[in-house]
């Protein structure tokens, strides 16, 4: 993730990664946690159906809704329309 | 962080409870005074009961072993990211959940199915004093104490 062509290139030294780039890796990650995301939020609320008790119900749903939220947080790092992303 | 919260799946009773921390310590000859140190709430009863079907207890256990998955993966996530926008976001969303993670604990304990044991104050005093022993290895010698 450090790799540079500066020799090559004649570039000067980055401080630190570019801001505009997804690295191969990122990308795998980011793939993998929407997963986790989308599994969680289903499972809360699955599981939020099926309580007796309304503030355990109540709990499950709210985890449910971070998991989402998490989730459209998430996604904007894969929008090609985002500036971040080009 | 959560490794001395166990959910106890097995016990049915409130007795059972204390298996699992017994277990834990390896020490039966101290269940007296163990049991002295107890924290623990009034269990809430199950509409479900205590049968083969999921009941709300189950599902929080759940719900937790969910939490715990998603955390641990994302501490490998946040340290792993190199785009800075990305690695700030994943670290949000990773102190946010385990904010809900301690939450849902609270509210476990609250419902009475976490039991707590304190500690004897003596092995504690014992251990500062051990470590406090420790204080002549100190690479740093002006921050003794």
């Amino acid at each position: 993730m450090y790799q540079t062509n500066q020799q090559q290139m004649g570039q000067q030294i980055m401080p630190e990664p570019p801001n505009n780039m997804i690295s191969t890796k990122d990308y795998l990650y980011l793939t993998d946690a929407l997963s986790w995301e989308l599994g969680a939020m289903k499972m809360m609320h699955h599981a939020a159906m099926n309580c007796a008790d309304p503030e355990i119900s109540d709990f499950l749903n709210r985890a449910g809704q971070m998991h989402q939220a998490h989730y459209l947080q998430l996604l904007t790092h894969l929008n090609p329309a985002n500036a971040i992303n080009m | 962080m959560y490794g001395q919260y166990q959910p106890q799946f097995t016990g049915p009773q409130v007795a059972q409870g204390m298996q699992g921390m017994m277990g834990m310590h390896g020490m039966q000859g101290m269940q007296q005074q163990q049991q002295q140190n107890k924290i623990k709430n009034p269990q809430t009863n199950l509409a479900q009961g205590k049968g083969p079907q999921i009941n709300d207890r189950d599902n929080l256990n759940l719900a937790l072993a969910q939490e715990k998955y998603i955390t641990d993966n994302f501490n490998v996530f946040v340290r792993e990211a190199s785009h800075r926008q990305l690695h700030t976001d994943v670290m949000r969303i990773f102190i946010e959940t385990h904010a809900m993670t301690r939450e849902l604990f609270n509210l476990m304990f609250r419902k009475g199915w976490y039991t707590l044991e304190g500690e004897q104050k003596q092995k504690l005093a014992q251990s500062y004093q051990k470590f406090q022993g420790y204080s002549n290895q100190f690479p740093y010698s002006n921050q003794m104490h």
